[in-house]
């Protein structure tokens, strides 16, 4: 009632605001939701976790602290055959649509041939590669440089770069994308809109639109297979060790072992995102 | 209004930990896992298990092949239900082409560490499964070695799995030794291993500690076990 009476004073925008930083100065005690809406969304978070027992500190994820770790991944590009049972078995992991061109990690083939200066880049979605599988469902890099010389080639996976300061969740205009305090960027698919602001913002096109869910969808580290101490669905079956994953905190871990006994870089430092997908033997071509 | 509205629309866990809605973490955290470790699937699968955790595909996991999308197994359905059958259907022969070349055809991008092959003249049209174990492809289905490795005879790498117990308390049981003094064993050469336990069995090495262990093992055990370890990753 205040605040309609409060609309019509003459004194305008201005008066109506500090009348509403009064009143919610005086309420805030009384209702942490109030002032959600408001300025004050840390005063607002910190009450309503002590209102609310069921959203601890340590996370909503029942027996799994997500203060104590600091997921990121590795890449040995050096180690990568492209057998492509990765992509595969994210897609079966993670229902992801079993189209080729809807995925949530992919491998690029780099290939430079003798006498050009660029390298050519295919990737499991491309429609030699699609024809050289035997079916839909089927993934596979296809000879085509057989009778070619080849001076350098390498294959290079990729996925989301679960970065430090992600740009697809600065753009998203309902909340429906986040980072959660582990270092793992998430969507929330009952509350994405689908309007593709993410798709778009996402400097390493790392996000894809299902048409099935009519949502925005993307890696999320297999948050349910980590969250249970397994790792990434790709990480588990791919043969050759050239997917690396682990915690951060942990000196141990596989990851902060890759990390320390190999040259690493990231891709596109350059945007500021802050990639926490670290790789080993990529060429500056790769981006 | 609109703070009334933006009072009653937000759903009821958002801005707890932040600007989202912290129940969609829990929503994501509690999906299930599909693919699982090859430990899951010991139990139902004894002979398998132990052909292939001494071979060499053990890099290779379980679901890798037997989840690969056309194949009607599925393993991990099977176990999660735990209506385990003890005889699950696998791969049809003439998919081995199709699936084993995944990995091991000869084509631009694969590193040379690789084992591949040209598949045309390889094969000659057969089945891979024809000549090779897939659970342990330097090997036939009877168990027979298919790439002779050194020393006469045949190799039994379940064997060599069982003695490297021995050796796992000082050179680690992945072959990988915790201790700077200790050598690693993994990716040895096997020649190089078999004779190293040759020359210490016979004194001609002297080492009181591997002397001993040495002493124990016939000729046999030393390829079984020098096999065993240089077939390991060197990781």
């Amino acid at each position: 009632m205040s605040e309609t009476k409060s609309i019509t004073d003459p004194a305008g925008r201005r008066g109506f605001m500090s009348l509403l930083g009064k009143l919610c100065a005086t309420t805030a005690v009384c209702s942490g939701v109030g002032t959600v809406s408001l300025q004050n969304l840390a005063t607002a978070a910190s009450a309503a976790a002590s209102a609310k027992p069921e959203f601890p500190e340590a996370g909503p994820v029942p027996e799994y602290d997500w203060t104590k770790h600091r997921w990121a991944f590795g890449v040995d590009s050096t180690r990568c055959i492209g057998c492509l049972r990765c992509v595969e078995a994210c897609k079966v992991e993670n229902h992801v649509p079993f189209n080729p061109q809807n995925y949530r990690t992919w491998v690029e083939r780099y290939v430079y041939l003798e006498g050009e200066d660029k390298p050519r880049v295919d990737t499991q979605s491309d429609p030699v590669n699609i024809a050289a599988a035997a079916s839909p469902q089927d993934y596979r890099f296809s000879n085509r440089y057989r009778d070619k010389k080849v001076t350098k080639s390498f294959f290079v996976p990729k996925l989301c770069n679960h970065c430090e300061n992600p740009a697809c969740v600065q753009v998203c205009p309902v909340g429906a994308t986040y980072k959660t305090p582990d270092g793992v960027v998430l969507i929330d698919e009952k509350y994405c809109i689908g309007c593709r602001y993410c798709v778009q913002a996402c400097p390493y096109g790392a996000r894809y639109f299902n048409e099935e869910t009519q949502t925005t969808d993307k890696c999320t580290w297999c948050y349910h297979r980590i969250t249970k101490g397994l790792k990434p669905a790709c990480v588990e079956v791919c043969p050759v060790q050239a997917r690396v994953f682990g915690d951060l905190n942990d000196p141990a871990s596989d990851i902060s072992v890759f990390v320390r006994s190999h040259p690493i870089n990231v891709l596109k430092p350059w945007t500021g995102n802050g990639p926490h997908v670290f790789y080993n033997g990529i060429d500056g071509e790769v981006s | 209004m609109f703070v009334a509205g933006k009072i009653y629309f937000p759903p009821k866990s958002f801005g707890i930990y932040g600007h989202y809605r912290a129940a969609s973490v829990e929503d994501i955290a509690t999906a299930h896992p599909t693919y699982l470790t090859p430990v899951s699937f010991s139990t139902a699968y004894p002979k398998q298990y132990e052909t292939w955790s001494a071979g060499i595909h053990k890099v290779v996991k379980c679901q890798v092949c037997h989840t690969t999308v056309g194949m009607t197994m599925n393993m991990a359905s099977l176990a999660g239900t735990a209506e385990l059958s003890s005889s699950p259907t696998l791969p049809a022969a003439g998919d081995s082409r199709k699936l084993c070349v995944k990995c091991h055809e000869r084509i631009a991008g694969r590193p040379d560490y690789m084992p591949q092959i040209d598949v045309d003249s390889h094969s000659k049209g057969q089945a891979c499964t024809a000549c090779h174990n897939p659970h342990s492809p330097l090997f036939s289905n009877s168990g027979e070695p298919i790439v002779a490795a050194g020393g006469a005879g045949t190799i039994d790498l379940v064997a060599g799995k069982k003695l490297s117990a021995t050796c796992a308390g000082c050179h680690g049981p992945e072959g990988v030794s915790a201790v700077a003094m200790f050598p690693n064993l993994a990716c040895q050469k096997q020649q190089y291993l078999a004779g190293a336990l040759t020359d210490f069995q016979s004194g001609t090495r002297a080492s009181p500690v591997m002397s001993g262990v040495a002493k124990g093992l016939s000729a046999a055990d030393i390829q079984n076990v020098a096999a065993y370890f240089s077939g390991m990753s060197c990781k």
